[in-house]
């Protein structure tokens, strides 16, 4: 099982410019976890199936939102996509950090619904990355 | 406070007691002389005796103008009080009659009953699914709960006032009717024949791109005669387009436009399908949709216009085609630019 991270914006002119090395260290982190702990697994029938984040924004949300999961029997599949605020991150100060805390909010709201396990190497990740890239 | 709502009222029928209408009273657009139901919410039927002057109950037949069934009540061995040939207990003020077997009393202030509830939505011409509110004359109301029309029956029937509406324009909880008065409308009793071609194209596009209101729908006969009908897949057909870019790592991938009628949460289905795909293809990169541009009420031929000069432009600048292009750029240029190169 893969873990992938895309964005895909759903209104024109609101968009992250988020330095695409962020976004993949995140992915390489989330599925170094994964391969770590091969117990993990969508649910029945979805043994084989990839996990998949669409990163999308609007404009006045004051928190994350997270989609119903979209499962793609053809590209074996579940994705969600998680809302973030747009105007929080762009006015923020560290836009890299603020981005990346909604981020992991989603990623945390995701991996929670299958198994409650993970939260404490997530948030491992989180201050890794944000550390990194966003201190 | 009441939204600014767009009502057009397609019919007014103003009623004696019994339900036979008023004549010279009464408001009937043309374009709507097909729509059969009357007092009560019931089904008329003009052949026999002209519009609005027999009633089909379900189970009897009934004549507004003698204020009698045409047949004896199913039940009359129930109501030994009344003719087997009564109408609404005779007290249609009082009550109305379910099916032509009993009737039934309305009370004031309160929604319960059918016939005077329009539902509005779920039916493919766009017309309430149940014949429309009936209104009282005084101390009538209609408030719109969700996609409910509902109007608050007082004492009898007196008009029925059938409305098309555009119920985008206006939320749940506002009030559009009280006490006689149209609350902040904006009515128009327009002919199809009085719209301007501008003002038809865009009903055409909306009726094109599934966007159409109940009021579009009323238009379409008058749409399909000035501009022919178009089929939505064809390159005259008329909707809102973005110009899109996939970037994989920043990269520019593909330059695509898309039909903003068909998505899904507000982007384009097939996208999803696109990065899915792409992100499998390319396992460690971070894939990115971005709308560029919007365009509203063109025809397809115009959209696939503008993506190539978006394209054409990007092109110019690098020097290079994006892989996502590649397969249809030379036959997209010949089509656009002559050239006899390619």
């Amino acid at each position: 099982m893969r873990f992938y991270i895309s964005s895909v914006y759903s209104e024109l002119g609101y968009f992250f410019e988020i330095e695409n090395n962020i976004t993949l260290d995140v992915i390489k982190n989330i599925n170094q976890m994964l391969k770590d702990d091969c117990n993990f697994n969508l649910g029945i029938d979805k043994e084989n199936y990839d996990l998949g984040i669409f990163i999308d924004t609007k404009p006045n949300l004051l928190n994350v939102i997270l989609s119903k999961p979209m499962i793609s029997r053809k590209y074996k599949s579940v994705d969600y996509k998680v809302l973030i605020p747009y105007e929080i991150v762009v006015n923020s100060d560290n836009v890299n950090k603020t981005f990346l805390e909604f981020l992991f909010t989603g990623i945390q709201r995701i991996f929670d619904i299958y198994t409650g396990h993970y939260n404490s190497n997530i948030i491992k990740i989180k201050e890794k990355i944000i550390s990194k890239w966003a201190s | 406070m009441a939204q600014p709502l767009n009502i057009r009222t397609f019919r007014t029928l103003v009623y004696y007691p019994f339900g036979m209408v008023m004549p010279g009273r009464s408001y009937q657009a043309g374009s709507e002389d097909g729509y059969k139901f009357g007092f009560n919410g019931k089904e008329f039927d003009p052949e026999t005796y002209g519009a609005g002057n027999i009633y089909d109950y379900g189970f009897r037949i009934y004549n507004p103008r003698l204020g009698k069934f045409l047949t004896i009540d199913p039940l009359f061995g129930n109501y030994p009080w009344f003719s087997p040939y009564h109408f609404a207990g005779n007290s249609p003020i009082l009550n109305i009659d379910l099916d032509g077997k009993e009737n039934e009393a309305t009370q004031p202030g309160t929604q319960n009953s059918d016939p005077n509830e329009a539902f509005i939505g779920d039916n493919p011409l766009g017309r309430p699914s149940i014949p429309p509110a009936a209104e009282t004359v005084a101390e009538s109301k209609i408030i719109l709960d969700g996609a409910k029309l509902l109007s608050t029956a007082s004492k009898g029937v007196f008009a029925t006032i059938f409305f098309i509406f555009t119920p985008v324009e206006c939320g749940k909880g506002d009030v559009i009717y009280n006490n006689g008065t149209l609350v902040n409308p904006i009515i128009t009793y327009k002919d199809p024949s009085e719209y301007t071609d501008d003002e038809l194209k865009a009903v055409r596009g909306r009726l094109l791109n599934g966007t159409a209101t109940l009021q579009d729908r009323l238009l379409m006969d008058e749409v399909n005669k000035r501009f022919g009908v178009a089929n939505k897949n064809s390159n005259d057909a008329i909707g809102d387009f973005t110009i899109y870019q996939i970037t994989i790592n920043g990269s520019l991938y593909k330059i695509g436009k898309a039909d903003l009628s068909r998505t899904t949460d507000g982007v384009p289905t097939r996208i999803y399908q696109q990065v899915r795909k792409l992100r499998l293809e390319n396992p460690d990169a971070v894939i990115e949709y971005r709308r560029l541009f919007d365009y509203y009420n063109i025809t397809t031929r115009e959209a696939k216009e503008h993506e190539w000069d978006v394209l054409q432009d990007w092109v110019t600048t690098y020097n290079r085609i994006p892989v996502g292009n590649q397969r249809s750029y030379s036959k997209d240029k010949q089509h656009f630019e002559g050239d006899p190169a390619n």
